[in-house]
């Protein structure tokens, strides 16, 4: 051990000391995979934990709680249940998300239109008296108890966490409004401390009382939920199946946990994807560690040679040289934890909107991590070192003191069998994809896509080899002419090992950045044709509530009435959809006007025609179900769909499946008569509202406006169409920000490598100077070998991102997400996007270069 | 009965290059006593360097056996072989094999480093041969601010620190003006005379021959006496 740390110290540090710009680039290459690797982890851990940590504190002490979905259930069943000896307590619940903003004296008024105005916050109706054995939360002022029940007694009263204090800065006595099923004013009566329950969702949490709560969303005599505590010594799985016996139908009970499941089971996908993408720059990283020190142990074959013929064992030198890719790794470690600390307060504000946007409302704005979470991205950083270093200590150790006595020059030959037994290993492994998609495709798992994906990876790196001496022959025999080009193409294969690993890792970065620039322009282009196709309303209205994730809130039906009544309105559709447990989660129903749908509007049936396929449902009080809701449950067309519903099971036929892209769980629809006959809801979520056709849009637009409740929101078919474009681009925008860092890693690769083999070439790039080369020649011919290196890769790398694509496409996203996509190639695009990585890399490669140009004549001759 | 500090036993060598087999020796067998110091004589490619990278435990034969010190070493694993290395054989190359980030004095310490020594010891000795070489005021130089002789007698010093039994050195001349040859041969005949260490020295030169107390030729690979 004392003799591996002197020669660290004599050679390795001394070496690298040397070349602080080899050093540099590796130790960033490092750094910014490990970075983005634990920056990614820390924001998916914050968010999927703030999000647990709410459901928890929220829940507080409850064992089980009663819902029936969007429904709520009927508020004297609370009394029933309080009759029940097992149970101790049991506590009403509304639990709801508005838009709230303050009102004090700013006499300012609500835009109707700007749905991000004022801040989203979860509001919750509690029994204020009786609720305090179930959640605990404290005033920040101590009042004497009688100021308390009279605070609490105040209809017009609320009370605010922090968070929102802070947010709206108001306090005690201020005003503010709130946007629900009705615009209300209240008074803050008082500000939770922040702590408990109080503080889940960064404190964006409002209290009110549960009958204020009831008039504010309209949910007369219902209730969301009901909270129960079990007597001491009750067995809560029995005491649970006796209370379902004793609820009415479409109601269930469970465990408070229960009701996560299903939004954490869609954000386990989300992450993972993202997760994946992170590895990625972590893998680019470790082959730049790996090219750093195959580099090292070309070079010093003569270094190694003296040691072993001094001496040292071949356990010595992968001591040696493992440890000196635990050093760089230990350093670039401390630098990417460090980078990943600041980089995953940003990927958390990228996830966060993208949860807001697609799964549940979820405030939370600061990362949380600890020693768990930094050492963690140590053990990350060390362990992809010591993997990636111990390749090249292998290889060093395996040397015989003669080869580097002998060959100083190290010529490297590659065997024929050799390149053979890659293209054959690379082959077998893209069979092994395959079969590994049809598996994936069998079983209904994404997992073997995944390891398909890995798997056209190794492919591609295998590959490498044989194309960086196929490219370099090629080059040689085509523009061999060129004095400039000779030497490139010479260069590339004079150390083919070397270049192919520098060539894998930038052909695995634009091999993940054609996937998914294929896959979200497809993805795009098939939102938008489906946009084209299916959203055909003029107009679109909904509460401003509807507008946070998960929102429940609703309109009166008689909005319909109202809106159908003004000038130019030809139809209007009014949209509901209530969240059932069915099957042990929870679907979407929804109910929309058919005959308004079939006739106006148009949906993308799998397969029949949207008008006969809508009016048979109608008349038949049969359901259409999405695609993703037919993937996600393995329901088909014609097959029967039994939905609990106040009156018992509704048995509805499956009239056709259709695609969308609105949700990832997906609905079952019905035509809202049916659903109002059946589940007696008489509430709307939203309105499409289509116009004559001599209808002037601005002119109905106003007349809407003025008819339309202050809390509506109301957006034209294009603004809906900006709105679908503009969150598809927020969801993916953090997908290209960890791409383009796995690319700009990979480009340090290149720069690394480049550097490697021009201080391997010193005599050479003196005897070709002596012999009259210019500058200029040399420069152009090692930005020439960037040039074809980048091409090459770009060539792999797209060879392999087309394969990926179709991977992420029909395997990946149709499993774990139940979307079709088009696969579809945008040529332009994509041209653009390589032709800049072929210009990074040669960019990349001009410090080298004119490090080369530079090293003076006299001394590279005669340097030993 | 003392066995000879170097035996080889009906020792051939052949290397693969491409489809070709080239026979770098032939059948040698041979024999180097304590204190003897033997030139080894040929064109280049007979076979030298082989010969004494066979003795020095840095490579192994193709069939035939290799003895140090009574020990047969073509059979021993990497660890004895280096343990062989490390304890009873200095070498000294043509073209000088120095660590270029190691000074002077860390380059001749190696040896000593390797071996796990005290501190203390390895610079008392380091200092020693160092003195012996007529290095002592270019200890903290590194290998690039010296001249080609001063380099090869930095090899040397590298090469003695330990006290070896057997000192190989491969055409250590060959890459040297004939004022720098002739001290180099000086100070390895004077710290042989002092030492009693055994010398086999590669050369195809003609100046090294006449500090020597054998001579032996390699052509094609075959060994033979009085050359």
């Amino acid at each position: 051990m004392g003799v591996t740390f002197s020669l660290l110290r004599l050679l390795a540090w001394r070496r690298l000391k040397e070349e602080p710009f080899r050093l540099a680039l590796t130790l960033v290459g490092v750094a910014l995979g490990v970075a983005v690797f634990i920056a990614v982890k820390m924001a998916n851990e914050t968010s999927t934990r703030a999000f647990e940590n709410s459901l928890v504190a929220i829940s507080g002490k409850t064992q089980l709680e009663v819902s029936a979905g969007g429904l709520g259930v009927d508020e004297n069943l609370i009394l029933k249940l309080r009759a029940m000896r097992e149970l101790k307590r049991a506590a009403p619940v509304i639990q709801q998300h508005v838009w709230i903003r303050g009102a004090g004296g700013s006499g300012a008024r609500w835009r109707r239109g700007a749905a991000s105005q004022g801040s989203a916050v979860l509001a919750l109706g509690l029994d204020l008296l009786g609720d305090n054995d179930f959640r605990g939360y404290e005033f920040e002022n101590k009042y004497a108890r009688e100021e308390i029940l009279s605070r609490i007694a105040d209809p017009q009263g609320l009370f605010i966490a922090r968070g929102v204090a802070d947010a709206l800065r108001v306090g005690v006595g201020d005003f503010v409004e709130v946007e629900a099923a009705r615009r209300m004013r209240f008074r803050v009566r008082g500000v939770l401390k922040p702590e408990g329950m109080a503080k889940s969702m960064d404190g964006r949490l409002i209290i009110m009382d549960i009958g204020v709560a009831q008039e504010v969303f309209e949910r007369f005599g219902r209730l969301d939920r009901i909270d129960l505590i079990l007597e001491d010594g009750g067995e809560i799985e029995s005491i649970r199946e006796k209370i379902q016996k004793f609820l009415p139908p479409g109601a269930i009970v469970e465990r408070p946990a229960r009701r996560g499941r299903d939004v954490e089971k869609m954000l386990a996908s989300f992450q993972l994807n993202l997760t994946v993408l992170s590895v990625i720059a972590l893998l680019v990283g470790c082959f730049l560690i790996y090219n750093t020190m195959s580099a090292s142990v070309l070079r010093r074959r003569g270094e190694i040679a003296t040691l072993r013929s001094l001496g040292v064992t071949s356990k010595g030198i992968v001591s040696l040289y493992g440890a000196e890719a635990l050093c760089i790794g230990l350093a670039g470690s401390c630098l990417g934890v460090a980078m990943g600390v600041f980089m995953a307060q940003g990927a958390l504000s990228f996830i966060s909107q993208t949860i807001r946007n697609l799964y549940a409302f979820l405030e939370v704005r600061h990362v949380l991590f600890g020693p768990r979470e930094l050492l963690w991205g140590f053990g990350v950083g060390l362990g992809v070192s010591l993997v990636s270093g111990i390749f090249p200590a292998i290889a060093a150790s395996r040397q015989s003191p003669r080869q580097g006595i002998v060959e100083r020059q190290g010529k490297v030959e590659v065997r024929p069998a050799a390149i053979a037994a890659l293209v054959s290993g690379a082959l077998l492994i893209a069979c092994l994809a395959y079969w590994l998609n049809l598996q994936a495709l069998a079983g209904g798992t994404p997992w073997p896509g995944y390891l398909s994906a890995a798997a056209v990876i190794l492919a591609t790196a295998l590959f490498s080899l044989p194309v960086v001496l196929c490219g370099s022959a090629i080059v040689r025999r085509t523009l061999g002419g060129a004095l400039s080009a000779w030497l490139a193409a010479h260069g590339l294969g004079r150390h083919p090992h070397r270049n192919a690993v520098t060539l894998s890792s930038l052909a695995i970065a634009v091999a993940m950045l054609v996937s998914l620039i294929i896959m979200i322009e497809s993805f795009r282009a098939t939102v938008e044709v489906w946009t084209q196709q299916t959203l055909r309303a003029d107009f679109y209205a909904a509460p401003a509530s509807r507008f946070i994730k998960g929102s429940r809130a609703s309109v009166s039906e008689d909005a319909l009435k109202i809106i159908g009544g003004v000038s130019g309105v030809a139809a209007v559709d009014g949209f509901r959809a209530v969240r059932l447990p069915w099957r042990g989660a929870r679907i979407t129903l929804a109910g929309g006007d058919f005959r308004i749908v079939a006739e106006r509007g148009r949906l993308l049936f799998i397969d029949g025609d949207s008008k006969e396929t809508l009016t048979r449902a109608r008349t038949r009080g049969e359901a259409v179900v999405t695609e993703t809701f037919a993937n996600l449950y393995g329901v088909k067309k014609g097959d029967y769909l039994r939905l609990p519903a106040p009156g018992g099971e509704v048995p509805v036929r499956v009239a056709g499946v259709y695609y969308d892209y609105t949700t990832e769980g997906g609905f079952v629809v019905v035509d809202r008569a049916f659903l109002k006959k059946h589940w007696r809801d008489d509430r709307l979520s939203s309105l499409a509202i289509y116009l004559t056709e001599n209808a002037r849009s601005e002119d109905v637009r106003k007349s809407l406006e003025n008819v339309l409740d202050p809390t509506m929101v109301l957006i034209s078919n294009a603004g809906l169409k900006k709105r679908v474009s503009s969150i598809f681009d927020q969801t993916f925008a953090i997908t290209y920000a960890l791409e383009f860092i796995a690319v700009l890693v990979a480009l340090l690769g290149v720069a690394t490598s480049l550097s490697s083999n021009i201080l391997e070439r010193v005599h050479e790039i003196g005897a070709l100077r002596a012999m009259g080369l210019n500058r200029k020649g040399i420069t152009t011919a090692i930005m020439g070998e960037a040039a074809i290196l980048g091409a090459l890769s770009v060539l792999a790398g797209l060879a392999s991102g087309v394969c990926l694509a179709a991977i992420l496409i029909f395997v990946v996203n149709k499993l774990s997400f139940g979307w079709t996509i088009q696969y579809i190639f945008a040529w332009k695009g994509m041209a653009a996007y390589l032709l800049v990585v072929v210009l990074a890399s040669l960019a990349a490669s001009w410090l080298p270069a004119r490090a080369a140009a530079r090293i003076p004549i006299r001394e590279a001759l005669s340097e030993e | 009965m003392a066995h000879p500090l170097v035996e080889l036993k009906e020792v051939s060598k052949t290397y693969a290059a491409g489809d070709m087999r080239i026979h770098a020796l032939r059948d040698v067998s041979f024999q180097a006593e304590q204190g003897e110091f033997i030139t080894v004589s040929g064109p280049s490619g007979s076979g030298k360097s082989t010969f004494l990278h066979l003795m020095g435990a840095v490579d192994a034969p193709t069939s035939g056996e290799v003895f140090l010190g009574g020990l047969e070493i073509s059979r021993l694993s990497d660890e004895g072989l280096s343990e062989i290395r490390r304890k009873e054989v200095g070498f000294i190359h043509q073209f000088f094999h120095l660590m270029p980030t190691m000074t002077v004095y860390e380059n001749v310490a190696l040896p000593l480093l390797l071996q796990g020594r005290k501190r203390a010891e390895i610079k008392e000795m380091a200092e020693n041969a160092l003195a012996r070489v007529g290095l002592s005021n270019r200890m903290r130089s590194f290998p690039r601010q010296l001249s080609g002789g001063e380099m090869q007698r930095v090899a040397v010093a590298r090469a003695i620190i330990h006290k070896p039994r057997l000192i190989l050195a491969d055409e250590p001349t060959g890459n040297l003006d004939s004022g720098n040859s002739q001290n180099v041969l000086e100070l390895v005949a004077e710290l042989h005379k002092e030492d009693g260490f055994t010398v086999v020295m590669a050369t195809h030169d003609q100046m090294p021959l006449r500090y020597a107390t054998r001579r032996v030729g390699i052509t094609d690979g075959r060994l033979e006496e009085g050359c």
